[in-house]
């Protein structure tokens, strides 16, 4: 006898039906569950996966406002591509690199306007990006500052995190205005960013946030806030009184040695794709009339005496090389250092092994000749 | 690329599945095979092609020594030297990838040279397919086996489900399986059932291990780095760690034993609830039980028979002749089965522990003494598993004493100098219920839940006969396919599957 509860072919007398509707009922109600859970997370980050969010956002930043968010774990390209088709005016001076340049400020260079285009965990694909958001937009600047970084130039086949995917419809129209080849679908599938929406832990901490934060994520006056991160209009990022007080002397050491650890045996490597990449970006831009900067990011110094001889300190050399190469060839602007000692930054100015906050970034731009 | 990464469950495992039964279709069974090691060699070269090489070039060397070793089978002297010229092969290839830094460090101590390290990455799985290879010489040595082929040994030697982390299989595990099985390729019975133990293990894997950590790794890390630990971390860190490393293992070998019966391959256990034993002997039956099972039959009777041997002919007195034929070469077992698992000396603490341990237990029992009320045979067992683990998880043997003396109440870590603030053992110092809830909760589960193959019993998927006399289950905790169990299931697949993000690889990948 069929039981009340039982779903048709769940039955003693259908043993075959049995297991193949078993199957199907768990796909299926697993499937209902990651789709909730899908768009709870979508609804709950709407700065890591919603476009109109991020477009919320950049009209708030292009108003002049600041905005405040719980962290800085958003899709800042995406960010990136919304502000600058929202900026007034083609600022004079913009910065492209990293998170080291996160703290950069339009203050550190009064007189000039600025926009501080970094996004985090960047490669060559997002000085490409962004390059080439800015043409889009008609917003090139007089002056355009490229950060290169230890792994600018790392072949795609090494990096494991995702962050930089979000670039790749910039990326790939400006790769084929350079006339480079672009990365395949195959190598750069955003497979593991779209997993990211099915994520129970992330749902239950950013449902946790929202549920017990005392401010939202929202226009905000104040530069800084006591527990949200900002963001600026002029494209830098201030952070909470909160996660500045964890960032101690004690903090900062143990990156070091934790950095120190990760990083010692690991030469960054060169892929010669990427530097060809920025080689024909170089060469656009000096057709346009930029004048361009390149430039490295000092690490604290603190690690960079610690990897010196090691293979990772080579590495960094080597990258250094490659710049000053590029610069040479195309009349570019070669200043600065992974060595903290050419800028004459000390560890006190180091938040970790590699970000520095403003009085660092300062002395960096301090030696951009006519700055 | 790890059984709980989203590459392999949403991309591997299902183009593997779906081309095994294509081929199986339209081309045999035997195609099939060579599909499934083509499919385990691609699995394996996900880490490093290099390293896949040297996993082929181990299969095709082993499976041409067996050959050899075939054809010579009738003169003992020659297959003997054959035997021993490919375990001196395969042991120096484990020798050199797992423990030539060791050996360097060892030589730095003692002889105060300061000889570099070779750089040499060391391929996951190495100790075991190497273990499962040279099972396999010595039962073609034993005339275990009469015929080779090399398509079945290729998949032998190179079958994804267990070449990373075990189960350590033998030939009479998997050829008569290859050669005569031939499962039908689709069958939704044994499909929901393989699903439904791979599910359980990925949710052992993600819920319950991974969380784990985060409550071990602060104190075995802080003490490492010369950070003060009371008694209560120093416990909350072995409990943690001992149930993450349970539940971490357990859960990789219920996903490895779905996998290969989704393709209609059964396996040998690995886990029989080893945290529910009263006696270290019946520990060993339970935890890692392919690994036992290799080193008794190769290992410890290897030590055991000659030793044996000398002891009756000398007419030994029953204590010598029980040191000679049992402790010593259990202690000897174990010792080696510690440094197997890694390079160190905590590894070789950790084996001499166990040795030592169950040297104990035979000599309780060949003494004819009454055994232990089973609660208090609970403790002891436990008591040595956790020093055990404490040894098996720590960076070194200083920091492995330094915690056992702070669970022992007599810690030394406050003489220790160089003691840092470190915030993941402070934030653990000031709210240690979490943890504490975790490690009763997960305690319970061990102690108290049937295991998956006790929950599964009623649809039997590994190659080991089902064992009598174990503790009866209410007929609703056994699976199913029911409505009941679907809904189950699918919270359980949903929750494993969200919790997917964490990138902790299998704690015995490292071995």
């Amino acid at each position: 006898m069929v039981r009340r509860w039982a779903l048709p072919g769940f039955t003693p007398d259908a043993p075959r039906a049995r297991p193949l509707l078993y199957l199907l009922a768990t796909g299926i109600l697993a499937a209902l569950l990651m789709s909730a859970l899908a768009a709870l997370n979508h609804r709950l980050a709407p700065l890591t996966y919603s476009a109109a969010a991020l477009a919320w956002t950049a009209e708030i930043l292009a108003g002049g406002s600041s905005h405040a968010v719980f962290d800085l774990n958003i899709d800042m390209r995406c960010l990136r591509r919304e502000h600058i088709a929202r900026l007034e005016a083609t600022p004079e001076v913009v910065v492209l690199g990293a998170s080291h340049w996160q703290e950069a400020h339009a203050g550190l260079l009064p007189g000039r306007t600025f926009y501080n285009a970094h996004v985090h965990r960047d490669y060559y694909e997002d000085l490409l990006a962004v390059v080439e958001m800015l043409l889009r937009h008609d917003r090139l600047p007089k002056t355009l500052i490229m950060s290169v970084r230890d792994m600018t130039f790392l072949p795609v086949a090494r990096r494991t995190d995702i962050l930089w995917l979000t670039a790749l419809p910039d990326y790939r129209a400006m790769a084929t205005r350079l006339g480079i080849d672009r990365h395949s679908w195959f190598e750069t599938w955003p497979a593991r960013r779209w997993f990211g929406l099915l994520s129970l832990p992330a749902m239950w901490g950013n449902a946790l946030r929202w549920l017990t934060a005392d401010v939202l994520p929202g226009p905000v006056r104040a530069r800084t806030l006591p527990t949200m991160d900002a963001l600026h209009p002029d494209g830098s990022i201030g952070w909470s009184d909160a996660h500045r007080a964890e960032f101690t002397t004690e903090r900062a050491r143990r990156e070091v040695r934790q950095a120190v650890a990760a990083r010692r045996d690991l030469a960054p490597e060169i892929d010669p794709a990427a530097v060809t990449a920025v080689d024909r970006l170089l060469g656009l831009l000096r057709e346009r009339g930029v004048r361009v900067v390149l430039i490295h990011p000092p690490f604290n110094p603190d690690f960079y005496d610690r990897i010196g001889n090691s293979a990772y300190g080579a590495g960094l050399r080597r990258v250094e090389a490659v710049t000053a190469h590029l610069a040479r060839a195309h009349g570019a602007i070669a200043v600065g250092s992974f060595d903290p000692a050419v800028a004459g930054c000390d560890s006190s100015m180091f938040i970790d092994a590699e970000h520095s906050g403003p009085v660092c970034l300062q002395r960096v731009l301090d030696q951009v000749p006519g700055l | 690329m790890l059984f709980h990464s989203p590459e392999f469950i949403f991309g591997f495992l299902p183009l593997c599945f779906l081309g095994f039964v294509a081929v199986r279709r339209l081309w045999g069974w035997e195609p099939a095979l060579l599909w499934l090691a083509a499919a385990s060699l691609v699995f394996y070269g996900q880490w490093s092609a290099g390293l896949a090489g040297l996993l082929l070039g181990s299969i095709l060397f082993n499976f041409g020594a067996a050959r050899l070793l075939l054809d010579a089978i009738e003169s003992r002297r020659t297959a003997r030297a054959l035997l021993l010229g490919a375990l001196a092969a395969n042991l120096g290839l484990l020798g050199y990838f797992k423990y030539a830094n060791f050996f360097i460090d060892n030589v730095n101590l003692v002889a105060g040279s300061s000889i570099s390290h070779l750089s040499i990455v060391l391929p996951v799985g190495i100790s075991f397919y190497t273990f499962i290879q040279i099972g396999f010489l010595v039962e073609v040595y034993n005339r275990q086996v009469s015929e080779i082929k090399l398509g079945h040994y290729l998949l032998f030697g190179s079958f994804f489900p267990c070449i990373t982390a075990g189960p350590i299989v033998l030939q009479r595990d998997m050829l008569p399986q290859f050669a005569a099985a031939r499962p039908p390729a689709l069958d939704s019975a044994r499909i929901a059932v393989a699903l439904t133990v791979f599910g359980i293990g990925l949710f052992k894997k993600l819920l319950l291990a991974d969380p784990m950590a985060t409550f071990a790794n602060p104190v075995f890390d802080g003490a490492a780095g010369g950070v003060a630990v009371g008694a209560g971390l120093a416990w909350i860190g072995a409990l943690a760690y001992t149930l993450q490393l349970y539940f971490d293992f357990s859960g990789y070998s219920d996903m490895a034993l779905g996998i290969a019966f989704l393709f209609g391959f059964r396996l040998p256990l690995n886990f029989n609830s080893p945290l529910k034993a009263c006696s270290i002997t019946d520990f060993w039956r339970r935890w890692h039980i392919t690994m036992t099972r290799f080193f008794t039959n190769y290992l410890y009777a290897a030590i055991a028979v000659p030793m044996m041997r000398r002891a009756m002919r000398g007419a030994y007195a029953r204590p010598a002749r029980f040191l000679a034929a049992t402790a010593v070469p259990v202690i000897a077992t174990f010792v080696l089965a510690g440094l197997w698992h890694g390079a160190g000396w905590t590894f070789v603490v950790f084996g001499l522990i166990h040795g030592l341990a169950l040297a104990i237990n035979h000599a309780w029992r060949e003494a004819g003494m009454r055994a232990l009320h089973p609660a208090l045979g609970w403790v002891l067992t436990m008591a040595v598993v956790i020093l055990g683990l404490v040894f098996f998880r720590a960076a070194d043997v200083p920091t492995a004493l330094s915690l056992i003396a702070s669970m022992l109440g007599v810690s030394a870590a406050d003489a220790m100098g160089g003691i840092v603030v470190d915030p993941g053992l402070a934030s653990l110092a000031a709210g240690p219920g979490a943890a504490v809830l975790w490690i009763v909760v997960l305690g319970a589960i061990a102690l108290t839940c049937p295991n998956t193959q006790e929950l599964m019993s009623k649809h039997w998927f590994s190659s080991d006969p089902q064992p009598d006399g174990g503790r009866s289950w209410p007929a609703w905790l056994m699976w199913r396919p029911t409505p009941a169990w679907a809904a189950i299931g699918a919270i359980v697949l949903a929750a494993a599957l969200g919790s997917i993000s964490s990138d902790a690889a299998f704690l015995y990948y490292q071995f």
